[in-house]
């Protein structure tokens, strides 16, 4: 019988997860003959399908999904708001020493903009569309469009990938033509 | 494989190996998905969120190479993982190959 051969390297770390890998390794540290530090080793590694099959990790698999499911993780809609467009995008956070792009998924709603960050389920930034506008500011990178995003629910500088797009229907929901430099 | 880096490709460079990594998970992790939801214990308000949840890294992923023009360098660390894992499996399954490739001096 002839060993299948997958190439690619996803292939075969999806057939060693799917089959399931199990390491023990004992180790002992000694100097001069004398054992100092002891180790014990016994390591799983399996898809949690495969994991589950032999009854491993069965209550924390379920526990897992009973807590995600109590959490807040629909999108925070009003009765009477829908979803007019959405995309991903990034908002810019300096929060101490630090300061970031922080990613997530841009919504235009009837009612606001604002920037939902799915995992784990909450709103980085809105703002409601009335008195909203955004100008575009010098970007950092040639291939990336930047905003300065002013509203009555303060400022920010954010970026969107399919920026002409998100202009557009930015525009169109808060039927006000946004400033592009001409 | 060998991997070149100088001032110019430095940051395409590592960006490119940072993202051919985090795609290889992710495709990994789609795989998978694909297997949980065919095992069949999973809600469909669960499945429906897994499969949004993944579509929405997979677009993320494009787009942050598209940003960084970094589509090439991500494509060459991955024909180069490929090969390297290609290549390991083929001494697994044909074990000769070890002492060839040693008594030839490589």
């Amino acid at each position: 019988m002839q060993p299948e051969r997958d190439g690619s390297l996803v292939d075969i770390l999806d057939r060693l997860l799917n089959r399931g890998a199990v390491l023990n390794a004992d180790l002992i540290i000694s100097v001069a003959g004398i054992p100092l530090i002891g180790l014990n080793l016994r390591a799983a590694l399996a898809s949690m399908e495969t994991m589950l099959e032999y009854g491993v990790m069965e209550d924390w698999d379920k526990s897992t999904r009973e807590w995600y499911a109590r959490q807040q993780t629909n999108l925070p809609l009003s009765k009477d708001e829908e979803i007019l467009f959405k995309t991903f995008g990034y908002i810019w956070r300096e929060e101490g020493i630090i300061s970031r792009w922080v990613p997530g998924v841009w919504n235009i709603t009837s009612r606001r903009l604002f920037l939902w960050l799915r995992s784990p389920g909450e709103v980085l930034f809105e703002a409601p569309l009335e008195n909203l506008r955004i100008e575009r500011v010098n970007a950092s990178r040639a291939a990336r469009v930047e905003w300065e995003l002013i509203s009555s629910g303060g400022s920010a500088k954010i970026s969107i990938s399919d920026s002409d797009e998100f202009e557009e229907a930015l525009a169109r929901a808060t039927g006000v033509q946004t400033a592009v430099p001409v | 494989m060998a991997i070149q880096l100088d001032e110019k490709n430095l940051k395409s460079g590592l960006l490119g190996l940072v993202v051919a990594l985090v795609e290889i998970i992710q495709e990994l992790l789609e795989r998978q998905a694909i297997r949980r939801i065919e095992g069949g214990s999973l809600s469909d308000p669960e499945i429906e969120r897994l499969g949004e949840s993944l579509s929405e890294l997979s677009e993320a992923l494009e787009k942050i190479k598209k940003d960084n023009e970094i589509e090439d360098a991500v494509l060459s660390v991955r024909e180069g993982l490929d090969n390297v894992a290609d290549e390991l499996l083929d001494k697994f399954i044909n074990p000769e190959r070890w002492s060839e490739e040693s008594e030839r001096g490589h």
